[in-house]
């Protein structure tokens, strides 16, 4: 059988991959590759939880919380990737840091 | 002693983490969005084997089905041939310097807690019963709210991404 | 749950509010259809809902509905996700007064876009998230509410979608906003970890599963650090805080009056619940009072002196907001009930200052067409109400006595004093001597200087009302502070009771 934190590892892992796209990376697109990463992480999380520590009858509140956020990340997406694409449109660009129209 | 279900889970996170770091490393993004499914679709073997089985449809049906199919569409609408990413830092010490303070981080919690020594304690999967009865008792008004936010995220979405005409 | 529905009384209240304001909401969607022709028509809808919202509240506060004299110092109904409770009405009223005094300048401030209407929906949604992030007391419904109010706010953000500014700042507050989610979201799943359920204020029908043995102490820790990061995106406080200037200035001016009042004020309800209720913060203060302590010397003094430098107003503001962020720390730090009636306190008078802030820039960069210092010399020739209203909230952000902001930053430099932390006292009070710099800056360009021009700048009716409405609630708290001290005194009482009744489910913990 698997310990839970083996679970634990690997979702800490993927945290760790999301940090580090979201301080590397200038792309848009890479850096909500990098936040859909965290999602799935804490999603891992929530329902190695749900199976490990709770006993029958409160258990499936890390799973229905799990299909929550999927449903959500859905919805986060779509406008996402809509004003992704509207950045596109104008500045023919998606590099975050090359936008700099701001600043004084 | 190495049972199929150890096997398993070291074979879906080898592909899960392998994924999430090719998404974020690959030389093209297209090819970033596909790896990003294969990491989702390795999450959701993991699911599967934490016997959630309804969660890992899920998981499949909207992240793989719909999130990275979006993205992909995007990924094509927005990326010229040409990679924009061509010119990219292949190492950011500072990027790198702040995931090792945080592995260490969570290294060293996980070493001092207790955690180690927890398995799973019963058999006894939970069925999609339970999840419907949490759904329509507890958490009934958070299942509303949702709707209230797929209907302004599909408002929102469709102002953004719309073109005014004249 | 459902037998609420019917109840007018306080414990149906956050349902029907929604319910009234989701109904208004869908029905501006509808609207949509006929674009901007029926744009003054959701204003007057989402007016109303708005005002029916603080009137409701108020009503609630008052006891008008609910036979016995309403909880006084009452423990909230821990059997459901929401609650009401005098931290709610705090911050509802709060929350409902800005969104009101920003939907009258929608109108007037969107001139040329073509269908305005579509932003009244999102503003409502946008509110209704707000609101149930305050009234929230479960994990999961407090997620909820979170993404409700954030997703319609990326959109806001750039609702100016032919600006490449506002542009900019849409996908980098789309960034940040998602990433500080999924923290949040993983700091949440740690907390179930600990707990074994999502309910904040603990399974009252005592079936708090996982034993919380000490051995879960790190996993503690790093659940309250994932969640104050996440927190801390949202707060702007200060090692978080660098992508606010960007979309302060980028969004739609109103919009950032918004999302500095709004979202920001209601994200301090979860954050109090979480770590004051969850982590017993009031038990432990001596653990963890050190923490908030330096994020909002931090945030204060980064936000403050990073103001002094800037030719931009709006960046000006937004860097306010910063420090702003660290005077409500304040009290957090002090962890008492003086500190939180402080907290609480700023929050509300913080509200409609800086809204008032905003506004008054809106206006004033719809005429000048830029928001550089040198374009507001001698604005006090060119237009009657703004340059007023902005001199009133600015020297009330900055505390000059006869204004509402003097007398919540007093209670909260004397909550920090009386909890043993004097230093923090005096750092604040420095910076407040340091804001009024560059406060009286914005104001002696505006009166002192000559102007390059003698053309009179158009003031439209929506500005006009909500200036005046800003103005009057700004003045009144400042000649008689009484009565929302009072609420947030009783505020902060009850909140602190019905967070060391209720036995803190990570209490063992930290033993």
């Amino acid at each position: 059988m698997v310990p839970l934190i083996d679970y634990l590892i690997v979702s800490s892992i993927l945290f760790v991959i999301g940090v580090y796209g979201l301080v590397s990376k200038g792309n848009a697109l890479r850096l909500f590759f990098a936040i859909e990463i965290v999602v799935n992480a804490a999603n891992l999380n929530l329902v190695a939880f749900s199976r490990y520590l709770t006993p029958a009858g409160y258990a499936a509140e890390g799973q229905t919380f799990a299909l929550f956020s999927i449903a959500i990340a859905a919805a986060e997406a779509a406008v996402g990737l809509a004003i992704v694409l509207v950045v596109f449109r104008l500045h023919k660009n998606v590099d975050v840091f090359g936008l700099r129209k701001l600043k004084n | 002693m190495i049972d199929e279900n150890f096997l398993a889970f070291i074979v879906l996170s080898i592909l899960t983490i392998g994924a999430a770091l090719l998404s974020l490393e690959s030389r093209q993004v297209v090819y970033g969005a596909v790896a990003l499914a294969f990491s989702f679709l390795g999450i959701a073997g993991l699911f599967i084997l934490l016997d959630a089985t309804f969660v890992a449809l899920f998981q499949i049906i909207v992240y793989v089905g719909a999130i990275a199919v979006l993205i992909l569409f995007t990924v094509m609408l927005v990326t010229k041939e040409v990679e924009a990413d061509a010119k990219r830092e292949p190492f950011q010490p500072m990027a790198i310097a702040i995931a090792v303070i945080i592995a260490l981080l969570v290294g060293i919690v996980a070493t001092l807690s207790n955690l180690t020594s927890i398995y799973p304690t019963a058999p006894a999967a939970i069925t999609v019963e339970q999840i419907g009865n949490l759904l329509t008792s507890t958490y009934s008004f958070p299942l509303e709210i949702l709707a209230l936010i797929l209907g302004a995220s599909i408002v929102g979405a469709l102002t953004m991404a719309k073109t005014d005409r004249e | 749950m459902s037998s609420v529905l019917t109840s007018l009384g306080p414990e149906g209240m956050p349902i029907d509010l929604t319910i009234v304001l989701a109904t208004i909401g869908l029905i501006i969607i509808i609207l949509t259809v006929l674009g901007n022709r029926s744009k003054y028509l959701a204003m007057g809808l989402a007016s109303g809902g708005f005002a029916f919202g603080i009137i409701f509240i108020a009503l609630q506060a008052l006891g008008f509905f609910s036979s016995s004299s309403s909880l006084p110092y009452s423990v909230p109904i821990v059997t459901d996700v929401v609650t009401t409770d005098w931290v709610s009405y705090i911050f509802g009223i709060a929350i409902l007064i800005v969104a009101f005094l920003v939907g009258l300048t929608v109108v007037d401030y969107f001139t040329d876009e073509s269908n305005v209407t579509t932003f009244y929906a999102l503003l409502i949604f946008t509110t209704i998230g707000a609101l149930l992030l305050a009234f929230s007391t479960d994990l999961l419904m407090m997620f909820v509410a979170w993404e409700l109010m954030s997703i319609p706010s990326y959109v806001l953000t750039g609702f100016k979608k032919k600006d490449p500014a506002s542009n900019e700042a849409a996908v980098k507050y789309f960034l940040v906003s998602a990433f500080a989610s999924a923290v949040l979201l993983y700091g949440i799943s740690l907390i179930y970890l600990l707990t074994g359920t999502t309910s904040i204020y603990g399974n009252s029908v005592g079936t708090t599963i996982v034993s919380v043995s000490s051995g879960y102490g790190p996993v503690g820790i790093l659940a309250l650090t994932f969640l104050l990061a996440g927190f801390g995106i949202k707060l702007a406080a200060v090692p978080f805080h660098m992508w606010i200037p960007d979309a302060y200035q980028g969004a739609p001016t109103i919009v950032s009056g918004l999302l500095s009042t709004a979202t920001k004020g209601a994200t301090f309800a979860p954050a109090a619940r979480i770590f004051f209720v969850i982590f017993s913060f009031s038990t432990f203060q001596h653990d963890w009072s050190l923490t908030f302590a330096v994020l909002a010397v931090l945030s204060m003094t980064l936000g403050n002196f990073a103001a002094l430098t800037q030719k931009s107003v709006t960046r000006i503001l937004a860097y306010s907001s910063i420090g702003q962020a660290g005077y409500i720390l304040i009290g957090f730090a002090a962890g008492s009930i003086l500190g939180l009636t402080g907290s609480f306190f700023h929050i509300l008078n913080y509200a409609s200052m800086q809204v008032c802030a905003f506004l008054a820039v809106a206006l004033i960069i719809q005429g000048t067409r830029s928001d550089n210092l040198d374009t507001f010399n001698g604005l006090g020739k060119r237009m009657t109400l703004a340059p007023i209203a902005l001199t009133l909230s600015l020297l009330a952000l900055g505390g000059f006595p006869p204004l509402s902001g003097f007398w919540s930053k007093l209670t909260l430099f004397l909550s920090a004093i009386n909890s043993n932390l004097a230093w923090l006292a005096v750092v604040g009070i420095i910076n407040s001597f340091v804001s009024i710099a560059f406060y009286v800056r914005i104001v002696k360009h505006m009166y002192l200087d000559q102007a390059p021009s003698d053309t009179r700048l158009p003031e439209t009716n929506g500005f006009r009302v909500a200036l005046i409405i800003a103005v009057l609630i700004i003045v009144a708290t400042g000649v008689y502070p009484y009565p929302l001290y009072q609420l947030a005194y009783t505020a902060a009482r009850s909140f602190l009771a019905s967070a060391s009744i209720i036995p803190a489910l990570l209490r063992s913990v930290f033993l």
